[in-house]
């Protein structure tokens, strides 16, 4: 997949948040689906917006392991790896990313998460689908009033 | 605080298992009265733990507590496992055998 700018990844949240509209309306769970990933191009896009990423002081002191290049990450979940001389490095996942740069919203981008994992691949959604959509309202918010960024 | 391990296999280092441990006890400790049981399966290859947390009331407004809670957590073991949290019921030990993970129980 051709990485997405950050206006696309917004046009793109915009679209997967119509689409829940839509889902909701009906009660579809799949509704937490696309509100997940409404909410997982909005972060992506504020990484690639993020003037953390041209600071590598502020990205030393954000966390050591941080680099330029982790703004855009695009798995879930990152992991360690092995590098030079055997020393462990972090690959970075964007829910890791939003717990470290936009803690306030971590909890409510992890429960996105958790709820379009149980619609795809568990018995189904465990949470209300109205705390889902008004969890990744609070994120779209944030992220329109340009407070989606590191303190 | 007791702790219940299953799995056939033993860990391949006694480091990665005192780690797991502090972490199954940290997130326990931190979450208290609230939790019931604290699962954390591990891929010691990988550095990644998944923490299987199972509320008492088990709703919206605990669940965004929680991880409030587990945010300290996530820094703690930041420089040695990548960290991923979520919500179980108790008679769900959906994390246990996958692959080459390994689990182990914490109970309050």
């Amino acid at each position: 997949v051709t990485p997405l700018t950050a206006e696309q990844h917004v046009v793109r949240a915009d679209d997967h948040e119509k689409l829940a509209g839509v889902l909701e309306e009906t009660g579809q769970e799949w509704a937490a689906v696309t509100h997940f990933y409404a909410a997982y191009h909005l972060v992506s896009a504020a990484l690639l917006r993020d003037p953390i990423f041209s600071s590598p002081s502020r990205l030393t002191a954000a966390s050591p392991a941080l680099t330029m290049a982790d703004q855009h990450a695009t798995r879930h979940q990152g992991y360690m790896q092995f590098g030079p001389g055997g020393r462990r490095t972090k690959v970075w996942g964007l829910n890791d990313l939003v717990a470290l740069l936009y803690r306030p919203v971590w909890p409510y981008y992890a429960q996105l998460h958790e709820g379009s994992v149980d619609v795809r691949y568990g018995t189904g959604l465990r949470m209300p689908l109205s705390k889902i959509g008004d969890a990744q309202k609070l994120i779209r918010d944030e992220f329109a009033a340009g407070t989606l960024l590191p303190p | 605080m007791v702790r219940v391990q299953r799995g056939k296999r033993s860990y391949v280092s006694n480091e990665a298992k005192a780690l797991i441990d502090s972490l199954g006890n940290t997130t326990l400790g931190l979450l208290g009265e609230a939790v019931e049981l604290v699962r954390v399966s591990h891929d010691e290859y990988l550095g990644t733990a998944t923490v299987a947390i199972v509320l008492r009331v088990d709703d919206w407004e605990n669940r965004i507590a929680a991880l409030r809670a587990c945010e300290s957590v996530r820094e703690m073991f930041s420089d040695e496992l990548v960290l991923d949290f979520r919500f179980e019921d108790r008679g769900e030990p959906s994390l246990e055998h996958e692959g080459d993970r390994r689990a182990i129980a914490y109970a309050a």
